[in-house]
């Protein structure tokens, strides 16, 4: 879906103005930001993640658009 | 309520070191930002998915930017809220972390009020940095909305996650696992989105506050409203005080 909604935003990136450019740039930050944060948390030696599968976490973090990493900081970790 | 400042101490710290509060925030931020410019861009990316085709796509307005806001925190929103209050006392049940606090001279009245207002905590910081952003974005690409009516309006849709988080929370209270807990939220979530598509009845629903919200925001007549935002903020009170008597001789 993250994918699909870049490549929708693509042709229209080539005619942007700077000014949306700048506009629209927090949110792909943020967006990233999200995915890069979630990901390093898990892959963490000490991470210990609901169902105790790590890579089925990792797929949920990178594919589920942006409720995945939200789902995996909020219910997919276990607490230390 | 016997040790309910320290106890709401904990909470708030607990939020912030685990990290929930500064992600629920974020994650609010990205959608506060989002929108607008969702609502503002969303025609062009259709002209562009379909260029072959003739397609008619309206000239979006503040009204679309405020619809979008809405829309999007009554789905995010309300997931975040159930994802915070499933836990929340469940959690603690099956770690046993609930029973080593309340071996310590706090009630339990203090303690679900401490866990519940923590909650509470993070929701209205997520929804201030919702609201301060999309008020930002919505001035940059439309049009600047009314600031007491768009800050009445953040504090209906607060009052709206509230409520489901409140009703997740008591689910939470019932059981001693954080699943079966959201499988009540959600199941709260369905109800209340069937109800608000009745008539005369819909208001009376956290989704039929969305309604209020963007009248409020868009300064539209708002005549009639009181008596559904007391219900609501009734329902949030009823489920509080449904959790308490059911903890307060709870096996632990």
């Amino acid at each position: 879906m993250r994918m699909a909604l870049l490549v929708s935003f693509l042709p229209l990136a080539i005619q942007l103005s700077t000014s949306t450019v700048l506009i629209l740039l927090p949110l792909v930050l943020i967006e990233l930001g999200l995915v890069v944060f979630s990901l390093v948390d898990l892959f963490r030696p000490e991470r210990r993640v609901v169902g105790n599968n790590k890579l089925v976490w990792a797929l949920i973090i990178v594919l589920v658009g942006t409720i995945g990493p939200i789902v995996y900081l909020l219910a997919g970790r276990k607490q230390t | 309520m016997r040790g309910y400042a320290v106890l709401l101490r904990k909470e708030v710290t607990e939020q912030w070191r685990t990290r929930r509060l500064p992600v629920v925030a974020v994650i609010f931020l990205l959608f506060g930002l989002a929108s607008p410019v969702l609502a503002k861009y969303t025609p062009d990316i259709v002209k562009l998915a379909a260029s072959s085709i003739d397609i008619h796509v309206p000239t979006p307005t503040i009204r679309d930017a405020v619809a979008q806001l809405i829309k999007n925190l009554s789905q995010v929103g309300v997931l975040t809220a159930i994802l915070l209050a499933m836990g929340s006392v469940a959690g603690e049940k099956e770690s046993g972390t609930a029973a080593f606090v309340l071996v310590k001279p706090v009630s339990r009245v203090a303690f679900l009020a401490a866990k519940f207002s923590g909650l509470a905590v993070t929701m209205a910081v997520a929804v201030l940095i919702c609201g301060l952003a999309a008020y930002l974005y919505t001035d940059l690409l439309f049009a600047p909305l009314s600031v007491p009516g768009f800050g009445t309006a953040c504090l209906v849709i607060l009052l709206g996650l509230l409520e489901i988080a409140a009703v997740t929370f008591l689910g939470s209270t019932l059981v001693r696992s954080s699943i079966p807990a959201a499988g009540i939220g959600i199941v709260a979530l369905v109800v209340a989105g069937v109800v608000a598509s009745l008539p005369n009845v819909g208001h009376f629903t956290p989704l039929g506050l969305n309604e209020l919200a963007s009248n409020l925001a868009l300064q539209q007549t708002t005549t009639g409203w009181n008596l559904p935002v007391i219900v609501n903020a009734g329902f949030v009170v009823v489920a509080l005080a449904a959790s308490w008597l059911v903890f307060r001789r709870q096996e632990i």
